[in-house]
């Protein structure tokens, strides 16, 4: 136990985050192992994007320990601790509509060159970005939203992603190349991911912590919950 | 001393005679408060009158209790003209920035509509007026209370101050009297003139304006137990709740929204009455009418029906009472009437900031604390006895 | 020209519906006033316009960025005025100087008040928007008491500028100061200049990407607060140079605080709150259909005022057809 916490490249102990009076995180516990995959399962409105905001600091917890790469970050503000080397990737591929493709690049830039150093990487991974390059974020499709929304946390370096349901929404054919994406990103960064689609949280992730009502009530392997069809069933109901 | 009353009534055989004492009981036990302030005020003209000695009824040269019953009556107005942005702002969350257009409009409307149509009475100008402000209110409610908060806000505060420049405009200087404004003197109707000239109507207007204050108090707090009234508070709370569950809170915001532009311009005939130049003047539709109310409801505390109350009555006493003094700070001395309004400002910067309940919420609060408090200490003291009785 | 290319089709409707209205003015003033009559009132428009668009931005940019209605805005530009007239009457430097000190001590002093109004007052209540509104509403009638504690209730002179300025040119068979050009010359500028702010730097992006999620901005590692505190104190120093720049020809007067903070919330309501280049050109057709209007009651009615009530209906008009304004964040 106590070699894990020294191994994580991210430790969230027992939060409780509110949300107005609404108690929303009721003891999350999530350890992410440097270089992994993990992804948070749970219903909807279990308290997984909660998690996610606890975590980069937009809705901090009331109680309980984050620790990141050895250092408690509760309780600092967001863009501290996104200053610190996590990328977050919002629900719903939230990119700056008014401003171009090119400018949502920039604008995640935390120092000087981080673009121009990045530019061969992520426009291998998402090529379609390179020919957007110089178009309206909101005239892109969904498909392209998503992939800037992720690139755009490519840009600085980054030691964890937290990346929020990147399939939501998108045809079958995006999905695969989405999925392509991230496990080609995951070489060099950790990733802790939620998603909602149980075929591609399977097909990507190395570990799963299951949320059930904001209490984290179950963690391991993926190759393990995958032949657990009564763990499956009792929290996330598929079969 | 409850319980002797009730046990008391309890003995009365006639069941009629027992209900009326009892809700007689429950009225006093219940509002002993209001009741006793109620009298003071009342009797506030005789009480200045025994202190300062001096007489209650105006004689040249006018004594100290002429000069407070003036003071106190304009008290009472700007504290209805609070109350009645209160039940917006506190009990509706309508941040309405142009209060004092309907204020200001009744009285232009009754004294313009008097100086206009020859031998009207002043009763129907009053009622024209009143009949005014509900249509100001709906179709200023109706153009934007669909719309989002800060659309609302800004277009209250520009509505209400178009008819201030209108007010002002050279251009209908027949009938407004442009910024000198319009002379009403010979238009009061002799009841209702307070001015000190002799005869005893102005303790007379005292107590007019007195009963009006009750009035507005007890209509405030009648309409916010009604089922309306409780809609409304529960619209404010969540209004996209109170929709779901069915409400047209639209139409519910609108008819607090007429409620509160009546009694504003009631307010503001009866505070017409009781200025001493005797003159409507397009001050009385600038923004002063909005801010003022604003200021007293956020100080007094936003959704109590005393905060208003206390801090517009307290306030404008105390800038009454201090307004000849001079402050020495070292060498330095102000006068107190120029520093008042800086004074206010700061007060009220430093309620928002620190007390946003104000100080009757924080008050509230406080005590209701309080209350929990002893009463679990008194749960603690009972759980613990019956191990000794057993 | 990329800008253009890349408006969504709303908002190239509301340039073509912006664009004929515009067009509709000048023909109406043409067709009624004769061309003289209608260039002066077309320029007297413009100079409106841009006075009122410094004013304007900063309560759009304000609301886009940190969510608060600031309307302290018409008091900032009461006290640039006063403060610029009491340096430049106080200084005695020769007019060129001392209205170039007056300029730069109006501007400073907006920005500090507006530092001090952002950090003190508004950053606190961040959490309580409604208190934010009427904190800055009760802000602006005690800053409006005090200039007129301090500088009297009576309305000031205009001053004289440098003879450069105040050299006079023929326009439309009208002679007018140059100074009038030089304010709209100025306007435009900073129109323009906050446009390449917002559209060509780094700090304008994040205002910009602010204005539609400053949650996300601060998630990618940006210190948001600290840009809305640039914003507000933007915001606060152009409503003073706005105020300071009417004094030359208007002189300064205490209703001037709110008559500019009415026509900017007209202008903010109008091109769509939080849309800098709704706020824009927003201003321009708040100040021509002023200026049409007054032109129009004075010659029709011989009643100015009703000039006041035209921009008032202009604006329920758009509220009613569309209440986010022309230019508005789309998903509002």
């Amino acid at each position: 136990m106590s070699a894990a916490i020294t191994t994580a490249m991210l430790e969230v102990q027992n939060i409780h985050t509110f949300i107005g009076q609404f108690h929303i995180l009721e003891g999350v516990t999530v350890a992410v192992p440097p270089g992994s995959i993990t992804v948070l399962l749970g219903r909807n409105g279990a308290g997984k994007t909660t998690t996610l905001r606890s975590i980069i600091g937009l809705t901090p917890p009331r109680e309980g320990q984050i620790v990141f790469r050895g250092q408690a970050i509760q309780g600092r503000p967001a863009h501290k601790i996104a200053q610190m080397g996590i990328g977050y990737v919002p629900e719903n591929r939230i990119i700056f509509r008014d401003l171009t493709v090119a400018q949502n690049l920039q604008i995640a830039e935390r120092k000087k060159g981080d673009l121009e150093r990045k530019a061969d990487f992520i426009f291998n991974l998402f090529p379609d970005l390179k020919r957007l390059y110089s178009l309206r974020g909101g005239n892109l499709s969904g498909g392209q939203q998503q992939m800037l929304a992720i690139a755009r946390a490519l840009v600085p370096d980054n030691h964890l992603l937290l990346i929020d349901e990147p399939s939501e929404g998108l045809a079958p054919v995006l999905i695969e190349q989405m999925m392509d994406a991230i496990r080609q990103l995951s070489a060099s960064t950790t990733v802790l991911l939620v998603e909602q689609n149980f075929q591609v949280a399977s097909q990507l992730a190395e570990r799963y912590v299951i949320i059930e009502e904001g209490v984290s009530v179950h963690s391991g392997l993926m190759a393990d919950l995958v032949n657990d069809t009564e763990l499956i069933k009792t929290y996330l109901g598929v079969a | 001393m409850q319980r002797t009353v009730y046990t008391t009534i309890n003995k009365i055989e006639n069941p009629a005679l027992r209900n009326v004492a009892e809700g007689l009981a429950r009225l006093v036990l219940e509002n002993w408060l209001y009741i006793l302030v109620f009298l003071l005020l009342w009797r506030f003209p005789y009480i200045v009158a025994s202190l300062s000695d001096t007489e209650v009824t105006p004689r040249r040269p006018t004594g100290d209790s002429v000069f407070w019953q003036s003071v106190m009556a304009q008290s009472l107005l700007i504290a209805s003209l609070s109350m009645s942005y209160n039940l917006l702002f506190g009990f509706s969350g309508i941040i309405s920035f142009g209060h004092a257009l309907f204020f200001g409009a009744g009285g232009y409307v009754t004294f313009v509509v008097m100086s206009q149509v020859d031998g009207i009475s002043f009763y129907v100008a009053v009622i024209a007026a009143v009949l005014a402000s509900i249509l100001l209110s709906l179709v200023a409610g109706v153009v934007t209370l669909r719309l989002r908060g800060v659309y609302f806000t800004m277009f209250t505060l520009a509505f209400a101050e178009m008819f201030f420049v209108l007010a002002k405009s050279g251009t209908f200087r027949n009938i407004t009297g442009a910024e000198d404004g319009l002379l009403i003197r010979d238009l009061i109707p002799e009841a209702l003139n307070p001015t000190p000239t002799g005869d005893g109507s102005r303790l007379v207007m005292y107590r007019y304006t007195l009963i009006f204050f009750v009035i507005v108090f007890l209509a405030i707090r009648r309409y916010l137990n009604s089922p309306v009234g409780r809609v409304m508070l529960a619209i404010r709370e969540n209004e996209e709740r109170a929709r779901t569950i069915g409400y047209n809170t639209f139409r519910y915001k609108l008819i607090t929204m007429v409620f509160a532009g009546v009694i504003a311009c009631l307010t503001g005939i009866l505070l017409v009455l009781w200025s001493t130049d005797k003159r409507i003047k397009p001050d009385l539709l600038s923004l002063n009418y909005t801010v003022q109310p604003l200021l007293y409801t956020l100080i007094g505390g936003v959704g109590t029906l005393a905060g208003p109350v206390i801090s517009s009555l307290g306030l404008e006493l105390g800038e009454a009472y201090l307004r000849d003094e001079t402050l020495r700070i070292g060498s330095a001395t102000y006068e107190i009437a120029d520093l008042w309004d800086l004074f206010l400002g700061v007060l009220f910067v430093v309620v928002v900031m620190v007390l946003p309940n104000g100080i009757v919420g924080t008050w509230n609060r406080w005590w209701a604390e309080r209350k929990v408090k002893r009463l679990e200490a008194s749960m603690q003291m009972q759980q613990k006895p019956p191990d000794s009785a057993s | 020209m990329n800008y253009f290319k890349q408006l969504s089709p709303e908002h190239r409707r509301s340039w073509g519906l912006v664009a004929a209205y515009l067009g509709l003015l000048i023909v109406i003033s043409l067709a009624d006033f004769g061309l003289n009559t209608a260039g002066q009132t077309v320029f007297r428009g413009l100079l409106l316009g841009m006075l009122v668009f410094l004013v304007a931005s900063g309560l759009s940019l304000i609301f886009g960025l940190l969510d608060v209605l600031n309307f302290a805005q018409g008091a900032f530009l009461l006290v640039g005025a006063y403060v610029g007239y009491q340096v430049y009457e106080g200084i005695g430097l020769g007019a060129g100087l001392s209205l170039l000190a007056a300029f730069i001590t109006a501007v400073v002093v907006g920005g500090i008040l507006g530092t001090l109004v952002e950090a003190g007052l508004i950053r606190p209540l961040y959490k309580r928007p409604i208190f934010q509104i009427v904190l800055t509403f009760g802000l602006a009638a005690i800053l409006m008491d005090l200039v007129e504690r301090y500088y009297g209730p009576d309305p000031k002179q205009p001053i004289k500028p440098p003879a450069f300025l105040d050299e006079k040119f023929t326009l439309f068979a009208q002679s007018l100061s140059v100074y009038r050009l030089f304010i709209i010359f100025l306007g435009l500028a900073m129109m323009i200049g906050v446009f390449i702010l917002l559209h060509r730097t780094r700090i304008g992006i994040i205002i910009r990407a602010g204005v539609q999620d400053s949650e996300m901005v601060q998630a990618l590692g940006i210190n948001v607060r600290l840009v809305f505190t640039l914003v507000f104190v933007l915001g606060s120093a152009l409503a003073a140079l706005g105020g300071i720049a009417i004094v030359p020809y208007q002189g300064a007067t205490l209703e001037m605080g709110n008559q500019f903070l009415i026509l900017a919330i007209v202008v903010v309501v109008i091109g769509g709150m939080g849309s800098y280049e709704g706020t824009a050109i927003a201003s321009v057709v708040v100040g021509l259909t002023r200026a049409v209007a007054e032109q129009l009651s004075l010659t029709h009615f011989n009643a100015p005022v009703l000039a006041e009530t035209s921009i008032l209906l202009l604006m329920i008009l758009v509220l009613l057809v569309q209440p986010s304004g022309l230019f508005g964040r789309e998903e509002a």
